[in-house]
């Protein structure tokens, strides 16, 4: 019985082999596997055959190129001629080859800077193209926009409410079509698990605003958000059509069971980002029968009708506030404002980040053309020869130009090719490290925009660093070129000068990239050594979503199993201490509300001060570690019935109403502009960076959960064990309590804190790794130079020793050499950091961007790396043999 | 036909088929070559350096047809040329100069 290869192996093969060796090379192969087979076993063989499904091939095509056709020509019409046209480019490019395989380390490491700096730009090109270029997945986006809320004197873009809303959506003269969304989440029962889904509302104008075209069925149509009309339909994104229905298409017009109600699916939506698969069900949001105007809760997108200009809309808003602020004394002052969809996607931060980085890779690239230039250099100085040869033979200046740049032409493009490998290294890399926060950036890929600019930065690559020596090529002084030869000291000068200069550069630009690396990593620290007012060490969140409450039975029983199972959880040993909260803190956004003191007389002119507010359970202060100043805890007396509300503030709150007085017992206005609701203040806690690390400790408003009905319920778990142990836990309590209700988003508080700085992260690692690798760029471009100028003046230092110059002295000379332009560059790179800084400073928390000791430390670096960098080569310099050095001379 | 020098690795290859006789494939220079040299050939380079030969004139090839119970369409089998053989015998004697002069004192160690 014969072994074969392994057929895909072979297939593959064969398409890879020029068609008239392929049947050739097959049958080597097969027999040579076939050998190995019998000897070592199969396996082994079959490994040795796809080794050499890619290698085979590649050296065919490579002895090819260099050398000509492999297979006998059967025809031979003089192929000489034949070629003729393309002959000098395609000549030239197959000496460069040839020139360059001959010297494997030169190649290996002008690749290796090539495809760092050009890999590294097409990877953050294409971050940057899918997450800001790439335009909106909605047809004509530019007339879309988001319309806000703002009230005169005060400075806000709210949500709208919802009578503001549907008004809006009937009386405006200027939009195609206005659609408002608000989110929520729901219980999907009906399978073996429970599941808590993120669930958006949408009114019917919302998809006719934004018209993306369903992937199967449709989307909400006239009448559905209307009271009255059939709401029980729903829409599913395309993310969750596929992760939980693997794309069944059948899937529309069935029932799924949403909250314990049947709902119909009546269409999937497209893939995309924003808003498409921000939720993973959408139904819609139906007109309530008597609106408020107090609570502003509807996020309104609208398409301007074709024709209708900005200005023209913004006139047609105002005037349409100005009716409605007369007609509703609730609304006086109202006015509408509008915004461009540029913040759909990131946000100013993460754009300002993101172009940073672009700018950084750019610098990493000139440092790369500034390495590769002066390798080429050193290069064709020492082929200097061969150069004043074909200019002696009658070759032309343009000529001898020609096939320097066809040199690093061929360089540039191979560099294309290795830095697009590195690239899609980068970007699966870039995907692992995604901090959630950025949008799309999980779609990054390698496009065919990408391409063409990575084949770009080739192009420009290689005219950049193959100008200087292909200009710099010996042609006048033909005599002396060639007598000198390759021991050339008389042209040594010059472009010593040159690479002098690029060194310098080099070192500037580097420090520019390490100083933005340090601020960012300083500013990191402090954003994580900031006393955050909480304690994350230890706890977790988890989620209990309850099905909506329909009515006050419902909402009963929500009730009390929230409190039963806080209950059991804290009734285990291992459990510290346990509390409800309605929202986590650290997500980024939350509730609010305006507030003042009762007890004091009004501060006309000023802004109402605004303050986050949370419903919370007893014990919340404990489980989150956070000290209650004075006063008292909540208890379950403490209901949220009839005002006045029982209240807990935030230190800040008690120091700017009552400032050095005891806040206890004092008369607090709650949401004040709003409904004005009046509360008495228990209690004092301490503060907390609740809305994120780096913004201030928040003003905070804290409710007691008795009397309120939390859907869903979050829960921290300040517990003694590992989480690993801890959620089966949690788990099988809730079961008992009630089977149908799911346990979601289960995670630690730390994992929380690390979320919340995912982006600053993100950010810092990435400038950091850059900056490490353009100083092993900056490194190995200062030692090459000098130990360069060092093996050209080998017989000078000979001389030198045999004279009697001391060692000390010779390294000195060398050193000093080398240090000047590391200083110049310092000198510049630190100007140039400072001229830059402003690009850098809205990123930075708590650092400013001339922070004394980031530069020392930077420079300082540098200057370590420029000493060693120059010290090897001059070591080497005194072990010249003093007799062969003089016997060259 | 050129006169380049032989390299050493087409020096091999054609000494391989020297030894292996007439009609040699890639499969069996390879495997000869791995023998005597102890050392893993490249099948690429071998399929590589035979056409080189043949395209030189030092060696000639064949199209065989595939023995019963062997899978493929038949290999092509390389012998070496008159010209082929005649280069093999004037490096040799140039090498045996060069070597003759020294003793073998000279070996180098």
């Amino acid at each position: 019985m014969t072994a074969h290869p392994p057929r895909r192996a072979a297939r593959l093969l064969a398409a890879l082999l020029p068609s008239e060796l392929r049947d050739d090379a097959l049958d080597d192969l097969q027999a040579m596997h076939e050998a190995r087979a019998t000897s070592f076993g199969e396996p082994r063989a079959n490994r040795w055959y796809w080794t050499q499904v890619c290698a085979f091939p590649i050296r065919v095509w490579f002895a090819q190129w260099i050398g000509g056709p492999l297979a006998p020509q059967v025809v031979v019409p003089d192929r000489r001629q034949r070629r003729e046209p393309m002959n000098a480019i395609l000549s030239d490019a197959r000496f460069a080859v040839r020139s360059m395989v001959r010297t494997p380390g030169f190649l290996a490491i002008a690749l290796l800077t090539l495809a760092l700096g050009i890999g590294a730009n097409a990877a953050i090109f294409s971050v940057v193209r899918t997450v800001l270029l790439r335009p909106l997945p909605f047809p004509e986006p530019e007339r879309l926009v988001t319309v806000f809320e703002t009230r005169t004197g005060r400075n806000m873009e709210a949500s709208l409410t919802h009578g503001n809303f549907w008004d809006l959506n009937e009386l405006n003269r200027s939009f195609h079509a206005v659609g408002a969304i608000s989110w929520g989440s729901m219980n999907l029962t009906g399978s073996a698990e429970p599941e808590r889904l993120s669930v958006a509302n949408v009114t019917v104008g919302f998809f006719r605003a934004l018209a993306p075209t369903p992937t199967a069925g449709r989307v909400f149509t006239d009448g559905e958000d209307q009271p009255g009309g059939d709401a029980r339909v729903a829409v599913l994104s395309n993310r969750y059509w596929r992760d939980r229905f693997g794309g069944d298409p059948a899937l529309v017009g069935r029932a799924i069971t949403l909250d314990g109600q049947s709902y119909r699916v009546v269409g999937i939506l497209p893939h995309g980002t924003p808003w498409l698969d921000a939720a993973q069900v959408f139904t819609p949001l139906v007109r309530r029968p008597n609106p408020n105007r107090e609570s502003w809760e509807l996020t309104v997108v609208a398409r301007l009708r074709p024709g209708v200009t900005d200005v023209g809309a913004r006139t047609d808003l105002a005037s349409l506030a100005t009716r409605l602020g007369e007609q509703y004394p609730e609304v006086a002052g109202l006015g509408f404002g509008m915004n461009t969809t540029e913040d759909w996607l990131a946000n100013e931060d993460q754009r300002r980040a993101l172009w940073m980085l672009m700018g950084a890779v750019g610098f990493l690239l000139l440092i790369a053309c500034v390495n590769l230039a002066n390798m080429l250099l050193a290069r064709s100085t020492g082929r200097a020869r061969e150069r004043a040869m074909r200019a002696a033979l009658g070759a032309t200046r343009a000529r001898v130009v020609q096939v320097a740049l066809t040199e690093s032409l061929v360089l540039g493009l191979a560099g294309a090719v290795v830095g697009l490998a590195l690239a899609f290294a980068i970007v699966r890399f870039l995907r692992s490290l995604n901090p959630g926060d950025i949008p799309r950036l999980g779609d990054t890929q390698i496009d065919g925009w990408v391409l063409l600019v990575t084949l770009g930065t080739g192009l420009f690559t290689s005219l950049a660093t193959g100008l200087v020596p292909a200009l710099r090529a010996p042609y006048h002084d033909l005599v002396s070129a060639l007598r000198d030869g390759d021991r050339s000291m008389t042209g040594s000068r010059r472009s010593g000068g040159v690479r002098s200069t690029l060194v310098a550069v080099e070192v500037a630009l580097s420090l520019i990239l390490l100083v933005g690396a340090g601020l960012l990593v300083r500013s990191f620290g402090r954003i994580i050594g900031e006393n955050r007012g909480f304690d994350s060490s230890n706890r977790i969140f988890a989620t209990v979503g309850f099905p909506d409450s329909r009515d006050s039975v419902q909402e009963a029983r929500n009730a009390q199993v929230m409190l039963q199972f806080l209950d059991r959880v804290r009734g285990m040993p291992q459990v510290t201490s346990a509390a409800a909260i309605h929202l986590r803190p650290l997500i980024g956004s939350g509730t609010g509300m305006g507030f003042g003191a009762s007890d004091r007389p009004e501060a006309t002119g000023n802004e109402i001060p605004w303050a986050g507010w949370r419903v919370v359970s007893n014990d919340y202060f404990k489980s989150m570690g956070v000290p209650l100043i004075a006063g008292r805890d909540f208890t379950e007396h403490d209901r949220l019935g009839a005002p006045p509300y029982r209240v807990i503030i935030s230190e800040r709150i008690a120091k700017l109403l009552w400032p050095g007085e005891n806040a206890i017992g004092r008369p607090i206005q709650l949401w004040k502009g709003q409904t004005s609701t009046p509360g008495e203040v228990i209690g004092v806690v301490g503060d907390m960076r609740d809305w994120g690390l780096t913004d201030a400790p928040s003003y905070s408003v804290y409710l007691p959960t008795y009397g309120y009905t939390m859907s869903p319920a979050n829960y921290v778990v300040h517990s003694t064990v590992p989480t690993a142990t801890l959620v089966p836990m949690l788990r099988s309590a809730l079961a008992e309590l009630d089977p149908t209700l799911p346990l979601s988003d289960v995670q630690t508080f730390e994992a929380r804190v690390g979320d919340s700085v995912a982006s600053q992260r993100f950010t810092m690692v990435l400038l950091a790794s850059l900056a490490g690798v353009a100083l092993a760029l900056a490194l190995a471009g200062i030692y090459g130079v000098l130990s360069y100028t060092v093996s050209q003046r080998r017989s000078e230092v000979g001389v030198r020793v045999a004279l009697g110059a001391s060692h000390r002295s010779v390294v000195r000379m060398i050193m000093r050499q080398g240090m000047l332009p590391v200083a110049i560059g310092l000198v510049a790179g630190v100007l140039g950091s400072m001229a830059l800084s402003r690009y850098i400073a809205s990123l930075l928390y708590e650092v400013t961007p001339f922070d004394w000791l980031t530069y020392l430390a930077v420079a300082g670096m540098l200057l370590a790396t420029g000493v060693l960098a120059c010290w090897l080569p001059a070591r080497a310099a005194l072990r010249v043999d003093v007799l062969s050095a003089l016997r060259d001379e | 036909v050129t006169h380049r020098a032989l390299g050493e690795f087409e020096h091999h290859v054609l000494l391989a088929l020297v030894r292996l006789g007439k009609r040699a494939d890639v499969a069996a220079v390879a495997l000869e070559l791995e023998s005597v040299t102890g050392k893993a050939a490249s099948p690429a380079a071998v399929f590589i350096a035979l056409r080189r030969l043949e395209q030189r004139g030092l060696a000639r090839s064949q199209k065989r047809e595939a023995r019963p119970g062997e899978g493929g369409r038949g290999r092509r089998a390389f012998q070496i040329t008159a010209a082929g053989t005649e280069r093999l015998r004037e490096s040799r004697r140039t090498l045996e100069r060069l070597w003759g002069v020294l003793g073998p004192s000279a070996e180098p160690r």
